[in-house]
């Protein structure tokens, strides 16, 4: 499903150049999860994003499904978002003008596959049914990180790239959140590769990597 | 022990160092904030100051026109003829005992200007009205050099250099010294009468004889031959220049008004962003024991800095607005109430003064909102129950309920005000009552469009517009205002000169208009007319002064002629209107005095004439653009039996042959070409003088739809920043940069599009109010309601497109945002 090959990665800074990623190369399977720890600051986000097309790959090659995500133009890598991918964030960013309901169906809809039954039961299962008509400023954290997970997994996305998605909740919440997240990456077929600081959370995947001067270990 | 350096003062100073560093520091990270803060505030206090600049400078002129014409409030001996006075009747009378003084009066043309030369007698002149001239040439060594050949010459400022260039072409020996006084009205020079008679060339005559002020001698008791051959000429009524202008002053303080509550809605929106901005920092700063009246102090010391500054930028700005709109000022009014005016700006310090403290007064008056909520904000922040849509519901309403009280009071003034002021308070609630509508017209139909909107970028879009309008609102209130001033000056302009052009053609019916020297030159004219096979009609139109009430009124006699029953129209007309005039029961009245004294045709009025006051009964009310003063006209036979002496010296000559007619006239009567003047020349003269008054509302409402562009960029600027973090999510679901900068500028599109359509009503409600309230209050008459869709177009396209340029910018630096930089808004690591 994703491969990685050779994937460099610096940013500018006063002091000069900081290399985030050195050379990084990494496999995952169709419906495999990954967890990716690392202390803060090691550039795991910046591999999600690299990932997703959000920043530019400066050198190596990352494919996913067979698309060579580097040797598209701006508007194919966000064709590739909309097709292939989708992303869950530590801080949710839900769309603030829409109603929850609108924010759920949205990324499927505009992926062109919304299935409103889906939708409705994701809703179910994810406890949001009762919220439809709020906006997100009127959830609480958990109620929106479930939202968020909601739109996600609404698109029946192939590859689900989630960046510290319960960095903002309590244990609690944090529990509920992933017990849905994974019932429903097994329930669908997902790929998921995960950004985490948990140890708990990185336990509940298939394998676990570990980020750190820029190569995976 | 306490060392210096750690004593309680010190410990405050430091505390008061550290929390103004922390509160200023934020300007230093909002450039664009700080800039828009200054921009918007320069640009409404220079647009205000501009105004005040104006009128300001135009009153000076009207005191110094005042105080230098001289003799113009004392009664003098001119000749019964009307031709030059011989100078012995200066010695004859002096001799007499009677206290005169001798005046020549003349002028030399210069181009297309005029010189108007006063020479004076110091010496028998006791009069202090020749102003500063007079004062400078009664003492000493000055009255000397004032006497003495080649003598003195004072002028105004203005009018120093062309007489300089003119007096070249005297003899060396002859040339005055010319001597600028400030407070001499420009166009004039005063002298010596004998350096004055050298200069026009006189020999041994002047122009007139000065009585004491409070003189009663009557001109049947000066000596033989004089007593019949010179009249008494009584002062002519003073024009009160200041009173006249008042109107068109109050019109260009509204525009400027109007202009800087523009710029204010600018400074309102900047100052309310900065403090929202700040609420966490104000808070932390708070909680860390910064007391609320130090950051209110520091706050109050940060506002006033920057009032000044943006103040003094805009005070030298609106001197440069005002010295590019002085000309065309200058000439509208010479031509509407021929007060002359300076064409060199010269403020005083209180203009500079007084500029600076509107800028600081309209910061406080912007920020006190601000002050409030940091005076009443909770040390802890607490997350409200309200989505954003029920916040801005709940300001909408707010607005709305502002909104229906302006609307009210404008009713209110309409209904049972009086008076410009009224007329303004009406305008001013229209303005301010639909500029508080706007949010909830705009948000109603964003939410119309939510509801119909299918796809999910319709769906983002219609809400994301309504949510973004709590961030617009001003600036597309801002927008609507200048884009409805725009609607409704220019459709009044516009039905105005649409309406003046048929009211010349209506009333400049004759081919000539001719003034002859005197009565009896008049009636020689008629005469030689009435033989000359070329002329079809001479129509003497015969002018007295007399009182209506307390005021004066001019009082026209005409002829009944064709030219006049065909082409006149009236406002109000009894069905047999010419019969009564011309019968002699009953006279025509114009709009001025019909509006301001309520009198219409069926009822009549009182005027006085030199044999005691006479009822006339009103026929007909005529319109009467341009001119300030009341009037009534009657038949010439009427108006001489009542006004004997009146002046005859008026004349509209109906002639194929208008050119040949008027060579004739100037060659065989010696009458200057000015006193002939072609209906063409007229009527082109007039419509001059109507494109410039109209100039400055032009300048001033094209200078508010700028102030708008500017309040729609620094507003759609400042949310730019924002605007990354709301599409961000957009873009990582996979809509590209292009698309959603696409979206942003079709919102910006809608968004000002609804603003001008919403201008329209607006628009038409102003020219409403222009034309039926202001101008009946300020000129005295009423103009038709027109409309002209097209202009609305051309105004309407001129918003949007400002908008779309204000929109531009933003909608770039959206575009070409870095991923990097968009992807930041996701990010938690590296």
């Amino acid at each position: 499903m994703l491969k990685i090959d050779g994937l460099c990665k610096s940013y500018s800074t006063p002091q000069g150049d900081m290399d985030v990623l050195k050379n990084l190369s990494l496999g995952v399977d169709t419906g495999e999860k990954v967890a990716l720890v690392g202390e803060s600051g090691c550039g795991k986000s910046t591999l999600l994003h690299v990932i997703a097309g959000l920043e530019p790959i400066q050198a190596g090659c990352v494919s996913i499904a067979g698309a060579d995500v580097a040797a598209l133009d701006e508007a194919a890598r966000a064709g590739l978002r909309r097709e292939q991918l989708s992303l869950i964030f530590q801080q949710f960013n839900l769309i603030t003008s829409l109603t929850v309901a609108d924010n759920l169906s949205f990324e499927a809809k505009l992926a062109g596959r919304y299935d409103p039954n889906w939708t409705h039961e994701l809703a179910d299962r994810l406890d949001l049914t009762a919220l439809m008509d709020r906006y997100p400023e009127q959830l609480s954290g958990g109620q929106q990180q479930r939202a968020a997970i909601g739109r996600s997994f609404a698109a029946r996305p192939r590859l689900i790239l989630a960046d510290e998605p319960t960095g903002n909740l309590d244990e609690e919440n944090s529990d509920i959140v992933l017990d849905i997240a994974f019932e429903l990456v097994e329930q669908t077929g997902s790929t998921l590769l995960l950004a985490t600081h948990s140890r708990r959370l990185a336990e509940r995947a298939d394998r676990t990597l570990r980020l750190s001067a820029g190569q995976l270990t | 022990m306490t060392t210096a350096s750690g004593s309680p003062a010190n410990h405050r100073m430091s505390g008061f160092f550290v929390v103004s560093r922390t509160l200023f520091s934020h300007w230093k990270r909002h450039k664009i904030q700080a800039a828009t803060l200054i921009v918007g505030l320069a640009t409404a206090t220079a647009l205000w100051t501009a105004v005040q600049a104006l009128n300001n400078h135009a009153r000076s002129s009207y005191e110094a026109a005042a105080t230098t014409v001289s003799g113009a409030s004392r009664p003098a001996l001119v000749t019964a003829n009307g031709g030059p006075l011989d100078l012995r009747a200066f010695a004859d009378l002096r001799r007499a005992g009677i206290e005169v003084t001798p005046v020549i009066e003349g002028h030399v043309l210069l181009g297309n200007t005029v010189i108007e030369f006063t020479g004076i007698d110091p010496l028998t002149n006791k009069s202090k009205s020749a102003g500063p001239a007079n004062n400078a040439a009664v003492d000493g060594e000055a009255l000397l050099a004032f006497i003495q050949p080649p003598g003195i010459l004072y002028t105004g400022n203005e009018t120093a250099g062309r007489l300089n260039e003119f007096l070249t072409s005297l003899p060396l020996e002859d040339r005055p010294e010319v001597i600028e006084r400030t407070g001499l009205a420009e166009g004039s020079a005063i002298g010596d009468i004998a350096t004055v008679a050298r200069i026009l060339k006189l020999d041994g005559t002047i122009t007139k004889l000065l009585l004491p002020a409070d003189s009663v001698l009557q001109a049947d008791h000066l000596p033989l031959p004089w007593n019949t051959q010179l009249k008494r000429e009584e002062p002519p009524q003073q024009v009160d220049l200041q009173g006249l202008t008042d109107s068109f002053h109050l019109n260009l303080t509204a525009f400027g008004l109007l202009c800087f509550l523009v710029g204010l809605f600018i400074v309102y929106s900047a100052i309310g962003l900065a403090i929202e901005d700040r609420l966490s920092s104000i808070r932390t700063l708070r909680i860390c024991g910064a007391s609320k009246q130090r950051l209110l102090s520091l706050m109050l010391v940060e506002m006033t800095g920057l009032a000044v500054v943006a103040g003094t930028v805009g005070v030298l700005l609106g001197y440069l607005i005002a010295s590019l709109l002085l000309p065309d000022i200058a000439a509208s009014l010479r031509g509407l109430y021929g007060a002359r005016v300076n064409g060199v700006l010269s403020l005083d310090a209180t203009w500079w003064l007084g500029g600076i403290a509107i800028s600081v007064l309209g910061v406080f008056a912007a920020a006190l909102g601000g002050f409030f909520r940091v005076s009443k904000m909770s040390l802890l922040e607490r997350k409200g129950s309200d989505a954003w849509w029920a916040k801005q519901n709940k300001t909408i309403i707010i607005k709305a309920s502002l909104a229906l009280i302006f609307l009210s009071s404008a009713l209110i003034f309409y209904k049972f005000g009086t008076g410009l002021m009224a007329a303004f308070g009406v305008m001013a609630g229209i303005l301010l009552g639909a500029a508080f509508l706007l949010p909830f017209i705009l948000g109603a139909f964003l939410s119309f469009g939510s509801t119909i909107a299918t796809t999910p970028m319709a769906r983002w879009f219609w809400a994301d517009a309504r949510q973004q309008l709590t961030g617009l609102s001003l600036a597309l209130m801002a927008l609507l205002l200048a884009l409805g001033t725009n609607i409704g000056v220019s459709g009044m302009v516009s039905g105005f000169r649409g309406t003046f052009d048929a009211f010349l053609e209506e009333r400049l019916s004759a081919d000539l208009y001719l003034l002859a020297a005197s009565n009896e030159q008049g009636q020689s004219i008629a005469e030689w007319a009435k033989t000359q096979h070329n002329i079809n009609a001479v129509l003497p139109i015969t002018g007295a002064t007399s009182r209506f009430g307390e005021k004066p009124v001019n009082t026209v006699g005409f002829e009944d002629h064709d030219s006049f029953r065909n082409t006149w129209s009236f406002l109000d007309a009894a069905p047999n209107i010419w019969d009564m005039a011309v019968s002699g029961d009953a006279v025509l009245v114009n709009e001025q005095l019909a509006r301001r004294n309520n009198i219409w045709v069926g009822d009549s009025l009182t005027l006085e004439t030199p044999s005691g006051p006479r009822i006339f009964a009103v026929a007909g009310v005529y319109s009467d653009y341009g001119n300030p003063r009341a009037e009534v006209r009657m038949k010439n036979a009427i108006l001489l039996d009542n006004w004997p002496n009146s002046e005859q010296r008026r004349f509209a000559i109906i002639t194929p042959a208008g050119d040949a007619v008027r060579a004739a006239v100037i060659e065989q009567f010696n009458l200057p070409g000015s006193q002939i003047i072609d209906q063409a020349a007229l009527k082109a003269f007039s419509r001059d003088i109507f494109e410039k008054t109209f100039t400055v509302s032009d300048a001033l409402s094209g200078l508010t739809l700028g102030v708008a562009a500017i309040a729609m960029f620094t507003s759609l600027l400042t949310l730019s920043g924002a605007r990354i973090a709301g599409v961000a999510p957009l873009w990582a679901m996979g809509v590209p940069r292009r698309t959603l900068a696409f979206y942003e500028l079709a919102k910006t599109l809608l968004l000002s599009l609804l603003t001008a359509l919403a201008a329209i009503p607006l628009g038409i409600a102003i020219t409403w109010c222009l034309v039926a309230v202001v101008n009946v209050e300020a000129f005295g008459w009423q103009l038709p309601l027109q409309v002209f869709p097209a202009q609305w177009a051309m105004v309407g396209l001129l918003g949007i497109v400002s908008a779309l340029v204000a929109a531009l910018y933003p909608t770039f630096k959206l575009q070409k945002t870095p991923p990097a930089l968009l992807s930041k808004v996701f990010a938690n690591d590296h």
